[in-house]
């Protein structure tokens, strides 16, 4: 991509970035598809503006968000934007196909697309031949693929531990059809530090990091462990298992309590009785997810995340501590979930 | 009690007779007797002459050795400090069973490897080359594997151990080339190795430095009844063979492979077929019309195949008529039943689009149209047809008509939701419907949705039962204010994603008409972006992405 003369190959600059999210922020998609056409044209290279420009600002958008600085809407549309100027490159840009098919899919229930759209485009760039199967796909549709087009690789992407159950089962399935798969996104804990453990044979940080390893080291060695070492087939346990059986009596009674442990709660609106379902939800499916990977670190990221989320939103950790307070009490006789929910509990910040 | 004292004659003949091989020697090592299983062994142990070998001299206490063509284990114990006796064993009968064995398990656990590799995936190339993997890891120096010619074209795949997997194709008249090949992809028996005379396989059979090919076995993959393809193992060196037990073994693992085989060419065959079938009954691409924005989104129910009874569409300006039609549905039922009545009603939609364009009109002759067709069962459906044009003032006008449907919303530019207030009675039941149509007309950056009840009904929430309801769907609308369409209506199918929580969903089908805000849209707070040298000219007009 360097221009005759030997010039330096043209960058994303910091000014552009920020002239991208400006245009980001007013969902303003014929402006950020033709910034993106003019940086391709002056020799920009099409991973650079993926990376650097869209990727890096989807993330800043992720952080306004979570800040209270950015509403729900003007973030999906910002996100939409992003979308369109990926897809803006990828029309703009033809690799031949070099190496082997790998399927792309984001995990069931997960619907964080971008992320795995923007390692599709990457790993075109890079001469595979690539099935984008698109956000939050069904493990059966994911199979019945796989059995259809034999591709090299199945890439995984999860954002959130709360998917990662479902992960499991899709990478097993994945395993059993003779396909190598490469796990992706903060889903997979720091460092993808569950990938393995869910039977994935490589985990990536980043999408860049995922073309470097498909591209050095595929297939892995690991692929005669057919399909999965003895034993791990099956994780998660019967405190899992419950927890996941008993969520709707778990969620209903912690809001039937919750006026007498948190006063406020008798004024709530109906929008606010739904929202505050909702987090006990939360509460219950990140613990499950805990206790499925048997790491507390899931659960306490969690309550950490949240805590900030509330507070800058002007939600006092009270109410997380009593949320916590409600479930807690619902399952004394669960040493591993009562001893995950007091650890998290006395991380919280005092009030 | 000296009379039980056993007397010499009596000592030797017990010696004699014992099964156990005994030789007696000095210490000198000098035969003093041996019984007569030890001379059946060693038929020179006589008395008086050295201990032959392979009784060992060094002074070692045991040996094991191959003596004649027999497996010999010998323990030697001192009887008196000038006599010592060696006891011997025979094990060669021993030893080739426990051979034969650990050949039978290996090829047990080869073929129990084999059966679970093969099994796994449904996809033909995969399954060529599982099969040549594992042929090349256990059965021969390199494998390949031909498929029947199609269309005067043969498809081969090879794998020589440290190589990855090769793959070509070749013209069926090289097929005759390779000794046996022809025979076994023509359905006859296996021709036994020795009667194939590796000096006559091609050149291109195998890479120049694998060397000469010492030993050919060509095996048909058995299949659908015509063999699946056929299996070629070469072993290279002058000396190799193909023993008669290589074989047999060879010929096992072909019927897997060609089971293998033959299953994923089934499968393959059906896919082809459900695809063709499928085409029509998937929703369509939606064209970009001038003036407004559409966006269709379609989620079918999660057991069974990915076509089911609702259906959404769109109809471009034709003839006299410059209006889009789009029409979204529920067929009663679900899978390729319902799909098919899909189909139906689809086509007979395109066909009275060419000449009725009101939509009460349309639902009345699709209503005479499905009463007409005879069918088993009674099948019925709700829909809502929509005419769509653009106005003055980048405002769109849509006319829309119910026939037994929930009525679509519409999402104002201040949040606020309104439902359409057409109804209609279900079409394909009964003879006579009555549409009660009604005109809506959206401002720039407001929106209608079209949807099918199984947005509405899907069950989930907190409880795992409850249905996520109309009172939901509109304050999930009502927070889309501002959302170009693509992205309002994929957080709607988000928010009944994480409401149903992966569990059984009837099928989704939404489609969004919205007119477009002119940019950029005001969510933001702050003033004008600055300007950059890269904005040129960016808001010439009505100028519109349109190549994706």
């Amino acid at each position: 991509m360097t221009a005759p003369g030997g010039t330096i190959t043209p960058a994303v600059s910091g000014a552009i970035a920020g002239h991208y999210l400006g245009l980001v922020a007013d969902g303003d998609e014929l402006g950020a598809t033709e910034l993106v056409d003019d940086l391709l044209k002056d020799g920009v290279p099409a991973q650079r503006v993926i990376v650097d420009l869209i990727g890096a600002t989807q993330a800043r958008v992720g952080d306004l968000w979570a800040a209270n600085q950015w509403s729900v809407a003007r973030e999906h549309a910002a996100t939409a934007v992003g979308e369109r100027a990926l897809a803006a490159v990828a029309a703009r840009t033809t690799t031949p196909t070099a190496r082997g098919r790998i399927a792309l899919a984001c995990v069931d229930g997960e619907w964080h697309g971008l992320p795995a759209r923007m390692l599709a485009e990457l790993l075109r760039l890079d001469g595979w031949r690539v099935d984008f199967l698109g956000a939050s796909v069904p493990g059966r549709h994911l199979i019945t693929h796989l059995h259809q087009t034999g591709p090299d690789a199945v890439a995984l992407s999860c954002m959130i531990p709360t998917r990662l159950p479902r992960a499991h089962a899709a990478i097993t399935a994945c395993r059993s059809a003779g396909v190598p798969v490469i796990a992706g996104g903060r889903g997979f804990g720091p460092g993808g530090r569950w990938a393995e453990r869910l039977g994935a044979h490589a985990w990536a940080a980043s999408g860049e990091e995922a073309v470097t390893l498909l591209a050095d080291r595929w297939p892995p060695r690991n692929m005669t462990d057919f399909p999965l070492p003895d034993g791990e087939a099956f994780i998660g346990d019967e405190e899992y298992t419950h927890l996941v059986r008993s969520r709707p009596q778990l969620i209903a009674t912690a809001m039937d309590r919750l006026p007498v442990a948190y006063p406020p709660a008798h004024d709530y609106d109906d929008a606010q009785l739904e929202a505050t379902t909702d987090d006990m939800g939360h509460i219950a499916d990140f613990l499950a997810a805990a206790l499925y990977i048997g790491e507390q670190t899931i659960f306490t990221d969690f309550t950490e995340w949240t805590t900030y989320v509330l507070q800058s939103r002007g939600v006092p950790p009270t109410a997380l501590r009593i949320g916590l307070g409600l479930i807690r009490d619902q399952l004394v006789d669960f040493p591993t979930a009562t001893s995950m929910l007091d650890a998290a509990l006395a991380g919280l910040p005092a009030r | 009690m000296t009379a039980l004292r056993p007397a010499p004659a009596l000592l030797e003949a017990a010696f004699e007779a014992a099964r156990e091989a005994m030789v007696l020697c000095t210490a000198d090592r000098v035969v003093v007797m041996a019984n007569e299983a030890a001379r059946h062994l060693l038929p020179s142990a006589r008395p008086g002459s050295p201990a032959p070998a392979p009784l060992p001299a060094d002074g070692a206490d045991s040996f094991q050795a191959e003596h004649e063509g027999r497996q010999l284990y010998g323990m030697r114990r001192e009887l008196d400090d000038g006599h010592h006796a060696w006891f011997l064993r025979d094990h060669t009968e021993e030893l080739a069973r426990t051979t034969a064995l650990e050949v039978e398990r290996s090829r047990t656990a080869f073929l129990a490897e084999a059966g679970r590799r093969l099994s796994a995936s449904l996809h033909m190339r995969r399954c060529v080359r599982t099969a040549v993997e594992l042929a090349a890891t256990h059965l021969a120096d390199a494998a390949i594997v031909v498929l029947p010619p199609e269309r005067r074209q043969s498809a081969w795949t090879r794998l020589l151990p440290g190589l990855p997997v090769e793959e070509g194709t070749l013209r069926e008249p090289q097929l005759g080339e390779v000794p046996g090949l022809l025979e076994a992809l023509g359905g006859f028996p296996p021709i036994p190795s020795r009667w194939l005379d590796p000096s006559q396989a091609p050149g291109w059979l195998v890479p120049a430095g694998f060397g000469p090919v010492g030993a050919l076995l060509v095996i048909p993959l058995p299949g659908n009844a015509e063999p699946a393809g056929a299996l070629i193992l070469a072993r290279c060196g002058p000396a190799a063979v193909f023993t008669s037990e290589d074989e047999v073994l060879a010929r096992i693992f072909a019927a897997r492979a060609g089971a293998a085989v033959s299953a994923a060419v089934l499968y393959r065959e059906q896919v082809d077929t459900t695809a063709i079938l499928q085409a029509d009954l998937l929703p369509p691409e939606l064209p970009e019309p001038e003036g407004f924005e559409l966006t269709g989104a379609y989620q079918a129910a999660r057991e069974g195949l990915r076509i089911g009874g609702d259906f959404y569409d769109v109809f471009g300006p034709a003839g006299a008529s410059t209006d889009t039609v789009i029409a979204l549905g529920d067929v009663c039922g679900t899978g390729p039943e319902a799909a098919v009545l899909t189909g139906k009603v689809r086509q007979t939609l395109r066909a009275l689009r060419l000449v009725h364009t009101e939509p009460a009109a349309m639902l009345t002759v699709l209503n005479e149209a499905l009463l007409q067709q005879s069918s088993r069962q009674p099948r019925f459906v709700t829909m809502v047809i929509g005419s769509v044009h653009r106005i003055d003032h980048g405002r769109v006008q849509l006319e829309l008509a119910s026939g037994g449907h929930p009525a679509p919303l519409v999402l104002r530019h201040d949040g606020s939701v309104e439902e359409v207030p057409t109804s209609g009675t279900l079409i394909g039941v009964l003879p006579r419907t009555v549409v009660r149509p009604a005109t809506v007309e959206l401002a720039p950056g407001e929106l209608c949705l079209l949807y099918s009840d199984g947005l509405t009904e899907a069950r989930g929430g907190p409880t795992g039962t409850e249905q996520f309801g109309e009172g939901r769907l509109h304050q999930a609308l009502s927070e889309c204010r501002g959302m170009p369409g693509a992205v309002a209506v994929e957080r709607i199918r988000q928010l009944v994603s994480d409401w149903v929580r992966g569990g059984d969903s009837d099928d989704i089908a939404m489609l969004a008409v919205r007119a477009p805000t002119r940019t950029p849209l005001s969510l933001r707070g702050g003033g004008a972006p600055a300007q950059s040298p890269y904005v040129i000219a960016a808001r010439r007009g009505d100028r519109r992405p349109r190549n994706f």
